[in-house]
């Protein structure tokens, strides 16, 4: 009996043991299904390309006069793709010196050759940020994220009557989505008919871009088909910014007003066959939501670099494939992609972009350290620059300064925090001034920012961004805070101890140390401040429910003109961004300065987007900011890294490094 | 003994049904939800979502229903076709993310424990035998210091030392000319090459603690009265050490499968997330942070399971293997 007890001791181990092997061969059984996942990619076309990318790379001399990727090339000679001229539009979109970044970013661009692999990295789950940017394609650009001189970009072109009114738009004749079907104006009215115009889909109508003066409450604009190729939108009232607005400005695409309806009228109830939506309703495990099935099934532009949207149609310059390996995403140029070069060579030059999932942000930066990161933007840190220079030389990579486009760290003080004295203090200007003057922002610059960024001269205005400990303590005696506790801080105006509660999240690297600065800067004028870091997510939540009292954030987008007028709300008083948002239902009825800034901001966005008039009121945005220091930004002009392999060619020397980022179709791998 | 094991069986039942109830209403007390997270997350990469988009987005994923109907929806299919939801996250159904990830996992796990046994257990057995030799007081410096040290230190450390002197890149599982190649003796090469630093930093924490263990357990037996009397009967020192007191020194090992179960599902989470291993763990934490609710609920009522299984396995083995042990209350 025990002989047997202790051979079923000895049964267990091998057990396990066998488990131990069963767990090391389990890679390997997989190895047959890997192998035929690959071989049912997304598009037909792209099937081959895996194969053949590598000797492109390293023959580049011998497609030198060829118009199309050699692997491209080759699956026209086998008949398995159209020839280039039926996948190009008629006219196709050329790029060329200053057309995808201006001139003085970027002075010697060069057309390049076909070939080689973009490897990045991403480590938030099923989203990589810099190949989201590298793919997006809106309906309008201007030259390196600007919105002066705007021009077609999916569209071909557009008029404008004289009053702002009435949009004229043109597609590109034989344009083509990426299965080679032809994108028509059929695409647009399925989007604003079927999508915008249908309530189970999009409960509250058209996104706020497609109403008057990008009000969310504004009259929706009224679109008219001409032919296949030509459309017209019509607002009620003049709407000069709707241009800017389909450009990439917030990130949209052209999956605002374009979308392939050849694939989605599929899932849609107004157009797919009874039978066959039930069927995919089952499949998917629902009754009759088939707005659901729809959104499921649906791509918008943010959504392309998401392993779902494998195989749906775009118009990107790379198409998502399925990976070969769990946690990575590889994305194969699109054959139908309409952009040429000056010589006529169809874009994207390289042929592949594969981002690997890191599970931990500082741990993208050590793949750059060992060159196996060829490109990368949104994950790099201006304090990890000495280490990147370190490393240049030795994992061939450059390390490029550019600027960053939103400004980094203010001091929002919470207008519309539950409490009285809190509220009544902070909403005193004198009260926002003292705290403005009492941060030595040059500290800030040089320990932060290693320089590379400049005082707040737009926002804060030389007055108030002037460190100024006696002024900041002769204003905080004023606003009634003149008596202090045994430990030398103020107490408020109602004789209680006073402390602002600091809560920061973990959003860009210059958060923490921005926070902890700024503690002990006001600690000197006697204002206690209490740093405390949350959870991004957390922080997320808590500045919505309006229980953030302080906090630092960045604050406006520079790439796209915008103002630090409406949107500064949203964190430094959440009610009235609310007010605001519901119309008056909900929140709390602001004061007439701050009204102000959204009547800005309609203004700004009815006149036309560069002209004088616009730039005028830009202008009185910033003075606006200026005058009434709705926050305290703390400096302005940061410069970003951006990790680029030195070889790969195109790469700009100025201007913002996400503008860099989205013009990835013109880069090259020279010699 | 049968009687017993239907018993323990029947008391899971209960036990499972509030674990899963648990499990899933405890991920929607924080405020917001997953559709808010990733309206913040899409917010840090530059791109505002309109309100109108977010209410669509909150009827479209069911987040407008009670929650008692979401949480029935999902038992549904769980128990009905094995079915453990969708992921909003990754955009998948939580099957397939699991399916994904589990080889990975338990090569790694089920190869780090076999390591740190093979490691510990002889070690434990020398010192057990030898106290207060000089081999005993290494193996008990270098076990304290095994069980002291944290994995994701030692992770960074030996990551840099790798990166520093050789240039080598310890992260994820494969080097950057494999990510895209489908597999190939090569590739596989090159994983196990990947594998070799997780599964020693993995192992080495438990390799201390087992060392620990052994060496207490055989101790306490080598001093009982049956050691003595095999002895003195001529019993030879190796035979009479294996035949007896080893096999009880297991004992204790093998009564903590329990944990060791889930232990091997989940993966070490942070050693996974310093060295960037797809496994269970970093997927559980990333869903958690983002209220990724039913891939949330789903791993730990998968890992609760596992561990009422795990315990039900432990006692059942001692039951059986020790005829010390009594199936009633001492009560009787």
């Amino acid at each position: 009996m025990r002989k047997v007890r202790f051979l079923s001791l000895l049964a267990v181990v091998v057990l396990l043991l066998a488990a131990c092997g069963g767990g090391e061969s389990a890679p390997a059984a997989e190895q047959p299904a890997a192998v035929e996942a690959t071989a049912a990619p997304a598009t037909g076309a792209v099937t081959e390309t895996t194969s053949t990318t590598d000797t492109a790379a390293a023959a580049p001399a011998a497609d030198a006069g060829a118009k199309e990727a050699p692997a491209l090339a080759e699956l026209v000679k086998a008949g398995k793709l159209p020839p280039l001229d039926e996948r190009l539009p008629k006219e196709p979109f050329v790029v060329g010196p200053g057309v995808l970044l201006s001139k003085e970013d970027l002075p010697n661009w060069t057309p390049g050759q076909y070939g080689g692999t973009i490897n990045t990295a991403h480590s938030v789950a099923d989203w990589a940020p810099d190949v989201f940017v590298m793919l997006n394609e809106p309906l309008l650009q201007a030259p390196g994220l600007s919105v002066q001189d705007i021009k077609g970009n999916v569209l071909k072109s557009f008029e404008v009557n004289a009053d702002n009114t009435e949009f004229t738009f043109h597609l590109r004749e034989g344009l083509k989505w990426s299965d080679g079907e032809p994108v028509t104006t059929a695409d647009v009215k399925f989007v604003y008919e079927n999508v915008y115009g249908n309530e189970k889909i999009s409960p509250t109508g058209p996104p706020a871009r497609f109403r008057n003066g990008f009000d969310p409450a504004g009259e929706p604009g009224k679109l008219a088909i001409t032919d296949d190729y030509n459309f017209k939108m019509t607002f009620t009232k003049p709407y000069g910014g709707f241009l800017r607005n389909l450009t990439i400005e917030g990130w949209n695409g052209y999956t605002e007003l374009i979308r392939p309806s050849h694939f989605l009228k599929q899932f849609h109830a107004d157009f797919a066959k009874a039978d066959e939506l039930k069927a995919l309703l089952a499949k998917a495990n629902l009754k009759d939501e088939w707005w659901q099935l729809y959104t499921q099934n649906d791509c918008q532009n943010w959504n392309d670099t998401a392993d779902r949207c494998i195989g749906f149609p775009t118009l990107n310059p790379w198409l998502s494939v399925k990976s070969q390996s769990t946690g990575v995403k590889t994305f194969e140029r699109n054959p139908y992609y309409w952009k040429v070069d000056t010589d006529g060579k169809q874009l994207p030059y390289v042929d592949k972009i594969v981002s690997v999932q890191v599970e931990d942000v500082e741990m993208v930066n050590q793949r750059v350290l060992t060159g196996d990161i060829d490109y990368l933007r949104e994950s790099t840190g201006l304090v990890k620059v000495p280490l990147y220079k370190e490393n240049e030389e030795k994992a061939g990579f450059n390390t490029v300064l550019l600027d960053m486009h939103v400004d980094a760290s203010a001091l929002f003080l919470n207008e519309t925090f539950k409490d009285e004295t809190w509220r009544k203090l902070v909403r005193d200007i004198r009260f926002r001034q003292a705290l403005s003057m009492a941060l030595n922002r040059q500290e800030f610059i040089d320990s932060i920012y290693y320089s590379f960024a400049a005082l707040p001269l737009t926002s804060v205005g030389d007055e108030n961004s002037k460190y100024d400990v006696a002024k900041a303590n002769a204003l905080l005696d004023e606003v009634g805070m003149k008596e202090k506790d045994a430990d030398g801080f103020r107490m408020g105006p109602d004789g209680k101890p006073f402390a602002i509660l600091l809560e920061h999240g973990a959003h860009a690297p210059d958060l923490q140390p921005s926070a902890e600065l700024v503690a002990a800067q006001l600690k000197e004028v006697g204002i206690k401040v209490n740093v405390k870091r949350i959870d991004s997510t957390l922080w997320g939540s808590r500045n919505t429910a309006n229980e953030l009292q302080a906090t630092v954030f960045w604050t406006h987008d520079q790439g796209w003109d915008s103002g630090y007028t409406g949107g500064i709300f949203d964190i430094t008083a959440p009610d009235w961004a609310l007010w605001h948002t519901s119309n008056g239902k909900k929140g709390e009825e602001p004061p007439a300065w701050a009204k102000q800034a959204w009547d800005l901001d309609v203004k700004r966005w009815s006149s036309v987007s560069g002209s004088d008039e616009y730039n005028k009121l830009k202008e009185e945005g910033y003075a606006w900011s200026r005058t009434n220091l709705p926050v305290i930004q703390i400096v302005e002009g940061v410069k970003y890294a951006m990790i680029a392999n030195k070889k790969l060619q195109n790469v700009p020397q100025a201007g913002f490094a996400i503008a860099a980022n989205f013009a990835g179709e013109q880069l090259w791998y020279g010699q | 003994m049968l009687a017993y094991i239907a018993r323990r069986l029947l008391m899971l039942i209960p036990i499972l049904v509030l674990i899963s109830m648990v499990s899933f209403f405890v991920i929607q007390l924080p405020p917001g939800d997953w559709v808010s997270t990733y309206i913040m997350n899409l917010r840090t990469s530059g791109i505002n979502l309109s309100d109108q988009e977010a209410d669509r987005l909150t009827a479209m994923y069911g987040f407008d229903q009670p929650e008692y109907v979401q949480y029935l929806k999902w038992m549904q299919g769980i128990l009905t076709k094995g079915d453990f939801g969708y992921s909003f996250q990754w955009g998948k159904p939580v099957n397939d993310l699991l399916r994904e990830r589990l080889p990975l996992t338990l090569a790694v796990s089920i190869f780090a424990l076999f390591v740190s046994w093979l490691i510990a257990i002889p070690i434990g057995i020398y010192s057990a035998t030898h106290p207060y030799s000089l081999v005993d007081y290494i193996a008990t410096f270098l076990g304290f210091i095994g069980l002291a040290t944290p994995g994701f230190l030692l992770a960074y450390i030996l990551a840099w030392i790798f990166f520093r002197y050789f240039n080598f890149s310890t992260m994820g599982l494969f080097s950057t000319a494999f990510l895209d190649s489908p597999w190939s003796w090569a590739k596989f090469a090159d994983m196990l090459k990947h594998l070799i630093l997780p599964i020693i930093i993995i192992g080495l924490p438990g390799a201390g603690s087992t060392i620990r263990v052994m060496r207490a357990n055989l101790m306490d037996e080598l001093k009982k009265q049956y050691v003595i009397t095999a002895r003195a009967k001529g019993l030879s020192e190796l035979t009479l050490l294996f035949k007896y007191p080893v096999r009880l020194a297991f004992n204790p090992l093998f009564s903590t499968i329990g944990w060791l179960l889930p232990a091997i599902f989940s993966g070490e989470v942070l050693v996974s997330i310093v060295l960037s291993l797809p496994s269970i763990g970093p997927l559980l934490l990333r869903a958690t942070l983002a209220q990724d609710m039913y891939l949330t609920g789903s791993i730990v009522l998968i890992l609760s399971t596992l561990t009422v299984l795990g315990s039900l396995i432990s006692d059942i083995y001692l039951a059986w293997s020790d005829p010390r042990i009594r199936y009633e209350g001492t009560s009787k």
